[in-house]
């Protein structure tokens, strides 16, 4: 039976993404103690304008738009993935959270914006699960588990308030959405790391003889 | 005499984790007030001296860093970044990264709140500082909407707001465009000669250093090679060129006439030269070997005959929500020309360009390329005729290696695999990247970089090159590296060049052809020495003719091009003027 | 925003940003209590006569109310169709409207029956979405951005920091957007052509240029710290605000009537049910 999209159907939706935020929590500690020299991060001036940068280019993201098989697809997550999956889940989760919030502010909160509250919660708990199963198993399992979550979180709060039938209508868009940016994420942020320290090497190479 | 605000003293700094000393053994003493230039090619550590002044290397960007720093009875790395923003105050060269408010007015308060000063201390900060950097009327304008020129000015300010002593600023210039300059430029001189402070400018642009600087240093590979008065400094014309910097046409020309005391300004110059102040004897063994390309002397070459490759015909274009950015636009180029085309930001060079490759296509006109239209003929075919390099390098190097990023136009356009490889293989000889044709991109220097998007696009073969802003933060030697490239292209292969530009010493030095554009329309074109002797011309284009135009052309009513035509003219007049006196 | 911020002369643009605040979480808080088409009608009648009084140029709206219309109208449709609340002051709530599929086809019809109940509720639902979506749209053309950040940096329990994140990463939109309509531009030159290919190969094409766009993001954030760094962010606890605002008589007329307003709408329901359905 669907709460209804009034106080009651809200109030429940908080809760839920309350809920992600303290699922983030319990998968980011774990990631923060198993991983610590790539998940614990300190807040200092150089993260935060990681943050700011990243959070700007998901803004920018939702602005790309693919056209695609349902729908077309705009690539407003892939920053979150891509900065967890590079600078650690905390920054992830921040970048994911506050890109969900620009992208939607400058799409002009067509989507009902009560909902953009939940929607970062979602986002940040699907870009931290992300990680965290691209860390303990591989990328192709990051990718299937953080569409399935993705598409469960953001949907999630509507099926609670109006039913199953929105979903079902949103579900193929949804899912080509969830799974192009988590895969676009997570390999742009694959390649980068491989370049650089492809590069690494080059690069001594490179400048040394000059010295 | 005045006491040292900035002391350094065998100065050894090496970056995290890198072998290579960034600064070897650097020594610099600056007094309180005083304007002191530091020059020298990307990579010499410029930047990273600008850092330990303010105590950024090695408290934020970590290293080792050994000698003796002490600025403003303070040293840096003891007292911490913050402390050391309210007295030395740092300006970058990209405008863009270093402004944070959503309007000018918050990005000039932004330092002065961090430091915690109460509302009325910051206001009145930003009122002085918006006043000073003359940028009344723009204090609610949002940063993105600001001109460059503007946009270093509010970055200025911001630092100007915190009341440091010191103010370094490192290339501040290199984004700009020649308006942008001169308003940086001209803050500058007010900061030191009118506000007292002491400057430390990184620069490259050695004709508007001259008048400015007290004291000129240049750097090399981490360790200063030259250091003194401007007058030492560029007398020593052999070392500056092995630097790779180059020297001031005016300071050039006095050094080739031997003049008593070297010129820094075309006034100084004229005043030389009338007075009789200069060896007649060095002049006349001076050597006539310009370095510039050739078709200089000889003029326009004779191309109206032969069909044009590329027109645009009568081109409008508005960008949507927008300005009209070309406004009735016609442009004829021919088969193998070298054409440069000038012009302020806004004038309209880049969106005239951008539809010769079909990147944007006119509400009105027409582009016509070997006599056809080509306003229906999309993008991904016409490249291959059309080659469009872009002027920011890292906007359009997509691959992991230099190799793969000379393979992807080729293998886009469908050439055949062999002779890609062959293509491949040739340019990257020819751009002298073979060493690293298996390094990520990233890693070559900003002059590699540049080199490498440009030849990116020659490896499409395309018949037509367009090259926006290939210079822009290159130094000297390395902006001459990408000039002679395409004056080579166009020799040897035949291709038809076509470049934007604000240095009027690369067009000069290169282009056949001028194309002066203002307000979204062609309003005149010529030889480099057609357009010079337009002084109306040049000041509706906002443009400033190089000084050794500005020196002939007030001596002798014609402007030359080099300071080695301007001596040599010296000679000749003086001779004959000498057989007049002897009658 | 679909429609950006202009700095005008209205009573509504002159007036105090957290009065203008105030107003726009009353109007959400209420639209989303409220159930009843009716009252929400008024509510958003309410909305549509401040955006007048601010000179909203309600043609710029004209794209996202047709989407919206569409998807409201999905939605209405979806609700009459499977969800039937319990009517307050409807006689009949289960009366069928219409069927989805008519009593004339054959075999199936009549199927899918819309009952006036859901139907009254989804007509509710889009009315909230589009109370909302016009209450945002006029704060944010009578609002400039940076008075939003100084509002947003005010609140209780939000850090300096963090409103500094927001609004510097809004500022460093545009740039990014540029960087990117760059990046697109300078793959098209090299014979990338974006409309052609099957949905992967456009996705390729379209993540090839994330790689610099990432990597030169990452370089703009270590000059962006190094120029924060050397502008002292950070340094002390309490930054001060620029612009501290006095509140003017209309402000605060418009503080109580906003708070007054939601006061009353939520003590009217709790005790008259006014407003439920």
């Amino acid at each position: 039976m669907p709460l209804g999209q009034g106080a009651l159907g809200l109030g429940v939706s908080y809760v839920l993404a309350g809920c992600y935020l303290l699922l983030m929590r319990l998968l980011g500690g774990i990631l923060s103690s198993q991983y610590p020299e790539e998940h614990r991060i300190e807040w200092d001036t150089r993260t935060i304008s990681r943050v700011t940068i990243l959070a700007a280019v998901a803004g920018a993201g939702a602005m790309i738009k693919i056209p695609g098989p349902a729908t077309t697809i705009a690539l407003d997550a892939a920053a979150g993935y891509f900065a967890a999956a590079y600078f650690g889940w905390p920054v992830g989760a921040t970048v994911a959270a506050i890109g969900t919030f620009l992208a939607n502010a400058l799409g002009g909160f067509a989507s009902w914006f009560p909902m953009v509250p939940i929607y970062m919660c979602a986002m940040a708990f699907t870009v931290t699960i992300g990680v965290f199963v691209a860390k303990k198993t591989n990328i192709v399992f990051a990718i299937i588990v953080g569409t399935i979550v993705n598409t469960v979180t953001c949907l999630g709060p509507w099926v609670i308030m109006i039913g199953p039938a929105l979903m079902i209508a949103l579900l193929p868009s949804q899912i080509i959405g969830s799974a192009v940016n988590a895969a676009v994420g997570l390999t742009v942020a694959k390649a980068l790391s491989s370049a650089q320290k492809h590069g690494k090497r080059e690069i001594d190479e490179h400048i040394e003889p000059e010295a | 005499m005045e006491p040292k605000i900035v002391s350094l003293k065998d100065v050894t700094f090496s970056y995290k984790g890198s072998k290579r000393q960034a600064l070897r053994g650097v020594s610099l003493d600056v007094k309180e007030g005083e304007c002191v230039a530091i020059l020298g090619p990307t990579g010499a550590g410029k930047s990273t001296l600008a850092c330990v002044i303010n105590g950024t290397v090695p408290r934020f960007i970590e290293g080792k860093l050994t000698g003796d720093v002490v600025v403003d009875g303070q040293i840096p790395n003891n007292v911490g970044t913050a402390q050391m923003a309210s007295r030395v105050g740092l300006v970058f060269g990209d405008p863009d990264t270093q402004l944070f408010g959503m309007t000018v007015e918050e990005d000039v308060a932004f330092g002065p709140a961090n430091l915690g000063f109460d509302y009325e201390t910051i206001m009145e900060r930003i009122t002085r500082a918006i006043e000073d950097m003359r940028l009344q009327g723009l204090e609610q304008r949002a940063p993105h909407r600001l001109s460059g020129g503007q946009k270093q000015a509010t970055a200025i300010a911001g630092v100007y707001a915190m009341l440091p002593k010191i103010m370094v600023l490192d290339e501040p210039t290199s984004m700009l465009d020649p308006e942008g300059k001169a308003r940086v430029f001209s803050i500058i001189r007010d900061l030191n000669k009118s506000f007292g402070m002491t400057i430390i400018l990184i620069e490259q642009e050695v004709d508007d250093i001259l008048e400015l600087a007290d004291r000129v240093f240049v750097m090399k590979s981490g360790e200063f090679v030259l250091g003194g008065t401007p007058e030492e400094v560029f007398a020593a014309v052999d070392e500056l060129k092995e630097v790779g910097i180059r020297v001031p046409s005016i300071v050039e020309f006095g050094n080739l006439i031997g003049a008593d005391k070297t010129p820094f300004s075309v006034e100084e110059a004229v005043s030389t030269v009338k007075s009789g102040a200069w060896n007649k004897a060095i002049v006349g063994d001076a050597p006539i070997e310009d370095r510039a390309a050739p078709g200089l002397s000889v003029g326009s070459e004779s191309t109206q005959d032969t069909a044009p490759i590329l027109e645009a015909v009568d081109l409008e274009f508005r960008y949507p929500l927008g300005v009209k950015a070309l406004d009735g636009a016609s442009l004829e180029v021919y088969p193998g020309e070298f054409v440069a085309i000038v012009g302020q930001n806004g004038a309209g060079k880049t969106t005239l360009t951008r539809h010769f490759n079909g990147l944007l296509r006119p509400s009105a006109g027409d582009i016509r390329l070997f006599g056809k239209s080509v306003l229906n003929e999309p993008t991904a075919s016409l490249c291959a005729t059309v080659g469009y390099v872009f002027q920011n390098p890292d906007e359009q190097l997509f691959c992991d290696t230099v190799e793969d990023e000379l393979r992807f136009g080729p293998m886009n356009i469908g050439m055949d695999k062999d002779r890609m490889e062959e293509s491949v293989r040739d340019i990257l000889l020819d751009i002298g990247l073979d060493k690293y044709r298996q390094v990520w991109p990233r890693y070559l220097t900003k002059g590699e970089r540049q080199r490498l998007a440009l030849a990116s696009v020659v490896a499409m073969e395309p018949e037509i090159l367009i090259v926006d802003e290939p210079t822009t933060g290159l130094d000297w030697l390395e902006s001459l590296q990408i000039l002679d490239y395409l004056e080579r292209l166009r020799k040897e292969k035949g291709k038809t060049i076509l470049i934007i530009t604000h240095d009027m010493n690369i067009v000069s030095l290169y282009a056949k052809r001028v194309v002066v554009m203002a307000n979204g329309r062609v309003v005149g074109e010529g030889t480099p020495r057609e357009v010079f002797s337009q002084p109306k011309l040049m000041e509706l284009a906002y443009l400033r003719r190089p000084q050794i135009a500005d020196l002939s052309d007030t001596l002798w009513g014609e402007v030359l091009l080099t300071p080695h035509e301007a001596a040599d003219r010296l000679k000749r007049s003086s001779s004959t003027n000498r057989e007049v006196a002897g009658k | 925003m679909i429609v950006e911020y202009e700095s005008k002369q209205t009573p509504i643009h002159r007036l105090d940003p957290r009065a203008k605040f105030m107003w726009v979480v009353a109007t959400i808080i209420i639209s989303i209590i409220w159930t009843d088409p009716v009252y929400l009608f008024g509510l958003g009648v309410f909305t549509v006569i401040i955006g007048f009084m601010g000179d909203f140029p309600w043609p710029k709206m004209k794209g996202t109310f047709m989407f919206l219309l569409i998807v409201t109208a999905i939605i209405t449709l979806i609700q009459g169709a499977t969800y039937l609340p319990k009517v307050v002051w409807l006689a009949n709530p289960e009366r069928v409207a219409f069927y989805l599929i008519p009593r004339w086809i054959p075999v199936i019809g009549p199927a899918w029956p819309l009952r006036i109940g859901g139907l009254i509720y989804g007509i509710c639902m889009a009315l909230k979405v589009f109370v909302v979506l016009i209450a945002i749209s006029v704060f944010g053309y009578v609002t400039s951005p940076s008075e939003v950040v100084q509002i947003i940096v005010r609140l209780p329990f939000v850090s300096y920091k963090s409103g500094f994140v927001v609004s510097a990463a809004s500022k460093f939109v545009p740039v990014i957007q540029m960087q990117l309509a760059t990046l697109r531009d300078a793959e098209r030159s090299k014979g990338v052509d974006f409309d052609s290919g099957s949905f992967t190969e456009k996705v390729k094409k379209t993540t090839s240029m994330l790689v610099p766009l990432f990597a030169n993001a990452l370089s703009m954030a270590d000059t962006m710290a190094l120029a924060m760094e050397s502008r002292a962010f950070g340094y002390s606890k309490n930054f001060t605000l620029i612009r501290p605002y006095q509140m003017q008589a209309s402000d605060w007329l418009m503080v109580v009537f906003s708070v007054g307003g939601l006061v009353a709408s939520i003590v009217c329901l709790a005790v008259f049910k006014l407003g439920a359905l």
